[in-house]
């Protein structure tokens, strides 16, 4: 054998890699990293340095402003409260939703599955106006329908309660969606052991599968959590006639005053930041203490599902009640306003005036028609955008040991903690300043949408890849595939049903974003969100409910035909 | 052919090298495998040689090409390298079927170099004859039962006519009857293709029934290399002798050295001559190795004179044969036995063996 070659000796590289040789994949790597910096890091430099300096010169005054008009404790207190409870009952709701879809035995399962996710594709400012079509004490149908029984007004949306009940509701999908992902991936089998210990479902389930879930619970608590802070459309269109203030809303109103309080803004939206990273920060730590309780194994099972026994018909009325509730009240309401002529109350009078002459308004309407086209640009191109960038991000933070990549993971995540307003208002100053023609294009809401939803798409493609065996790849690299190679034949081809579901999810929430949007909109580039809020505002009710029932049907039917895809897609024993 | 020289591999937070410091060689078609129990650093060798860790420190050279060198700084990656790597958990792409798995490597090729169309397929079809697969060639490859995917991994390692095969406990997420038959298989492919193949494994009987050599792991080193016969029959260390095989172990003190490397040996059972080709001084302190197998159980023979006496405390029925274990003074001593020659627990016994059968390794410091 030939002697060992006559190189001088070099030292090592930092990144372990004899003579430092920069490797193909590096320079892709280098532009996905610098894209996530730039579009966490930009906003949030802006925000400081808005909050803190008056025309250059450092100052404490914006928060001072900001807090002393205005009663802080009471804002605070108002803030926490709406989260806390809206998030209590997201995750009681969806998390025993996700618990009887999946595990048990009730009826109708798929079906369930299906209509628990309804709200999901109903934007936020529709349903909060859905709610007050059904719970407003003057003109909603709900409170008509039990005045004989308790009077006017039994009950009144625009209180802080209301915004509890409608945020809770319209969260709860999420927090189905998240447990129900925990509760498939629960091997089953440990659940059996204690049936076969003796537990009866009941304990079963509270002694062994709710510990089990705790890691998922803790973070589907926290991701909503932090999600009811930020919240905009419900505070905004529920808080602001009753008085009840929240961060958010009051960012809303010192921008919409003239002339617009940026400051105070800032000075408001860094509080709420801290409030959101604070959750964050629990949350990753969290996580990553989570992984040692993993129990997926990744051999196949086939769940065989709880048996409720005596608790069917409970369970299933409960579920079937929350579907009503969250589900179908909304959608009918919006369909009988929008075949009326004018709003009113729902009643037999308002049956026989039934009209589609709103429908037919729509088709007319030629700001909407660009709206709808826009809406369905964004969503479609920047999910896809964001899915494909962060499939690479988290091949460098799942299978890499590069130093330092815990930063990446957290600046492609810290966009969560900031709100869509917060987002909104920074973007829009930075780039009315910026040499660049980006504002007044669709440009700005891309760059907007990308930011806010890269949290989500490097969550579900890490995920992904994680459950990817390492060695799929490595075979694949013994094989003689090169990195790019590898990475498009074996690991996307593999992650493609996670990258859809994340897509869809994405999708989804592009199409009824409306707090950044609001901000940074220009005529001609306004989305679908925005028209609802602006006919809201003109009291176009039939026509906004028309165009919000149409939306949610195009949403449901786009989110439909990617998840099928994704089960054709699926392989068995990824 | 295979050249290993000083090859360390440490992993981040671990106190101890996962390899430390290892060499040696293997030679062109020849069946090495390097056995140890799990975490003793040979997976992490092989993973050395495919290209999938970066060792620390040494030297790997295949053919006269320098695949990794810590010294000069060269490492030449795992794609590069053109080696077979057939996986413990087999590794098959479940996206693709079975033509799709074992084409793979040859349609990564670089373009100039690929070859066409016609002759991927037909070399794929002729790697999946030889395999036995080739009437599956277009199932999906999650369909494959565990020795169907065994199959294919192999397949895939093999279709570009890698200069070293390289196979990490291929067998073991096998049942044992496909085990015993899978192994057979191998080694016939082996022979009949002349593959250098180094194979990762744990389990003793595999080893011995398919190498040419075997190199003994523990804790990141090598205790022993050496055909299997050699190895079984005289282990080096205590290890060794209790790792390959299982060892009764007695302690003892050399007498004298008699001709023909006999070394007699003074133990609680008595003098014992045994051969040994290791060198021991007189005086100083050994272990005797004395396998399960070779121990005979007596019991119309009780002498009480000589230490050999003692009782059954327990048994094992295995079908083929029984196992026993034998409390003798303060030794417990195990003896395989045909079941026809077996004691019931509790007898009296006199345990009887012949030196001959007998070796040395020098007593623990």
């Amino acid at each position: 054998m030939g002697q060992v070659t006559e190189a001088a000796p070099r030292r090592r590289g930092r990144a372990g890699w004899p003579g430092g040789r920069i490797r193909a994949e590096t320079p892709l790597l280098v532009a996905v990293v610098a894209l996530v910096g730039y579009l966490t890091l930009l906003p949030l430099a802006y925000l400081l340095w808005q909050a803190f300096f008056d025309d250059g010169t450092p100052t404490l005054a914006f928060f001072r402003e900001a807090y002393s008009a205005f009663g802080l404790g009471e804002l605070v207190w108002n803030s926490l409260l709406f989260a806390f409870g809206s998030t209590v009952l997201a995750v009681t709701v969806g998390t025993g939703l996700a618990y009887v879809v999946v595990r048990t035995d009730v009826p109708m399962r798929t079906l369930l599955f299906v209509a628990a996710l309804v709200p999901l594709v109903v934007p936020g400012v529709l349903y909060t106006i859905a709610w007050i079509f059904l719970a407003s004490p003057r003109i909603g149908a709900l409170n008509k329908l039990l005045e004989p029984v308790f009077g006017p007004g039994a009950i009144d949306v625009f209180s802080l309660w209301g915004m509890i009940l409608v945020e809770g509701l319209h969260l709860a999908p999420l927090a189905f969606l998240l447990m129900a992902a925990a509760f498939r991936s629960m091997d089953p089998a440990l659940e059996e052991a204690a049936v076969s210990s003796g537990a009866g479902p009941l304990t079963a389930f509270r002694r062994v599968t709710l510990p089990l879930m705790r890691p998922a619970l803790t973070a589907s608590i926290l991701i909503l959590a932090i999600r009811a802070v930020e919240a905009f459309e419900v505070p905004a269109l529920l808080g602001l006639p009753d008085g009840t203030w929240v961060f958010t809303s009051r960012i809303w109103r010192s921008l919409a005053e003239y002339p617009p309080a940026y400051g105070q803004a800032g000075a408001y939206a860094l509080s709420l930041l801290t409030l959101a990273l604070i959750g964050v920060l629990a949350h990753t730590l969290l996580s990553r203490r989570a992984r040692s309780f993993q129990t997926v194994t990744g051999k196949g099972f086939r769940p065989r599902p709880v048996q409720l026994g005596a608790w069917r018909w409970p369970a299933t009325a409960a579920v079937l009640i929350y579907v009503v509730l969250a589900a179908v009240l909304p959608l009918l309401v919006l369909l009988y306003v929008s075949t009326q002529p004018f709003y009113s109350s729902p009643s037999l009078e308002g049956l026989s005036q039934m009209t589609l002459s709103s429908y037919r308004d729509l088709l007319g309407d030629d700001q909407l028609l660009r709206a709808a086209k826009n809406s369905l640009l964004l969503g479609l191109g920047c999910a896809t955008a964001v899915m494909l960038s962060m499939a690479v991000v988290s091949w460098l933070l799942v299978r890499t040991r590069i130093r330092g990549r815990w930063l990446v993971d957290g600046l492609a995540f810290l966009p969560i903690a900031i709100p869509g307003l917060v987002l909104g208002v920074a973007l829009l100053i930075i780039y009315l300043r910026a040499p660049v023609p980006i504002y007044g294009t669709l440009w700005i809401l891309f760059i907007a949408y990308f930011t806010r939803f890269m949290p989500y798409g490097i969550r579900s493609s890490s995920i992904s890849m994680a459950q990817i065996g390492r060695e799929l790849e490595e075979s694949a690299h013994a094989c003689g595939a090169s990195w790019w190679s590898t990475f498009r034949r074996i690991l996307l081809p593999l992650m493609l049903p996670g990258l859809v579901a994340g897509w869809i999810y994405i999708m989804l929430v592009s199409l009824r974003e409306l707090s950044t949007s609001i901000l940074i909109y220009s005529p001609g580039d306004e989305v679908l969100s925005i028209v609802i809020w602006e006919h809201y505002e003109n009291g176009a009710f039939p026509e906004l409910a028309a165009l919000g029932l149409l939306m949610v049907l195009v949403t449901g039917a786009l989110a439909a035909a990617a998840y099928r895809l994704s089960v054709r897609l699926g392989v068995r024993g990824a | 052919m295979l050249t290993v020289r000083g090859l360390v591999k440490r992993f981040e937070g671990g106190r101890v090298p996962a390899v430390d410091g290892i060499s040696f060689e293997v030679e062109e078609s020849q069946f090495f495998t390097l056995l140890g129990p799990s975490g003793c650093g040979k997976t992490t060798t092989l993973r050395c040689l495919a290209g999938l860790e970066q060792p620390d420190a040494g030297d790997i050279e295949l053919g006269g090409r320098v695949l990794f060198s810590g010294e000069a700084g060269i490492n030449v990656r795992a794609s590069e390298r053109g080696l077979g790597l057939v996986f413990q958990s087999y590794a098959i792409w479940p996206h693709m079927n079975v033509f799709d798995n074992v084409a793979f490597p040859l349609t990564v090729v670089p373009r100039g170099r690929r070859m066409s169309r016609p002759q991927i397929r037909k070399r794929v079809e002729q790697v999946l004859n030889v395999i036995r697969l080739d009437e599956l060639s277009g199932r999906a490859a999650t369909d494959l039962s565990g020795g169907q995917q065994q199959r294919l991994a192999l397949a895939r390692a093999l279709v570009m006519e890698p200069p070293l095969l390289l196979l990490d406990e291929p067998l073991s997420n096998l049942d044992a009857r496909l085990r015993e038959e899978m192994r057979v298989e191998l080694k016939r492919l082996q022979r009949e293709l002349q593959v250098t193949a180094v194979y990762v494994t744990h389990d003793q009987v595999e080893a011995l029934a398919m190498s040419n050599t075997i190199a003994i792991m523990a804790e990141g080193r090598i205790e022993q290399v050496g055909r299997p016969r050699d190895v079984y029959q005289h282990p080096a260390s205590r290890f060794v002798a209790d790792f390959v095989g299982g060892a009764n172990l007695i302690d003892g003190v050399v007498g004298s050295r008699e001709p023909n490397d006999v070394y007699r040996v003074e133990t609680a059972m008595g003098m014992l001559d045994v051969s040994s080709s290791a060198a021991f001084a007189p005086g100083s302190r050994v272990l005797v190795v004395v396998r399960p197998e070779h121990v005979a159980l007596s019991t119309n023979n009780l002498r009480a004179g000589d230490g050999r006496l003692g009782r059954v405390l327990g048994t094992g029925y295995l079908g083929d044969a029984v196992d026993h274990v034998v409390s003798v003074g303060a030794l417990t001593v195990r003896a395989r036995t045909a079941p026809s020659a077996s004691v019931v627990h509790g007898t009296e016994v006199s345990i009887e063996f012949a030196p001959e059968h007998c070796t040395l390794i020098p007593h623990d410091p």
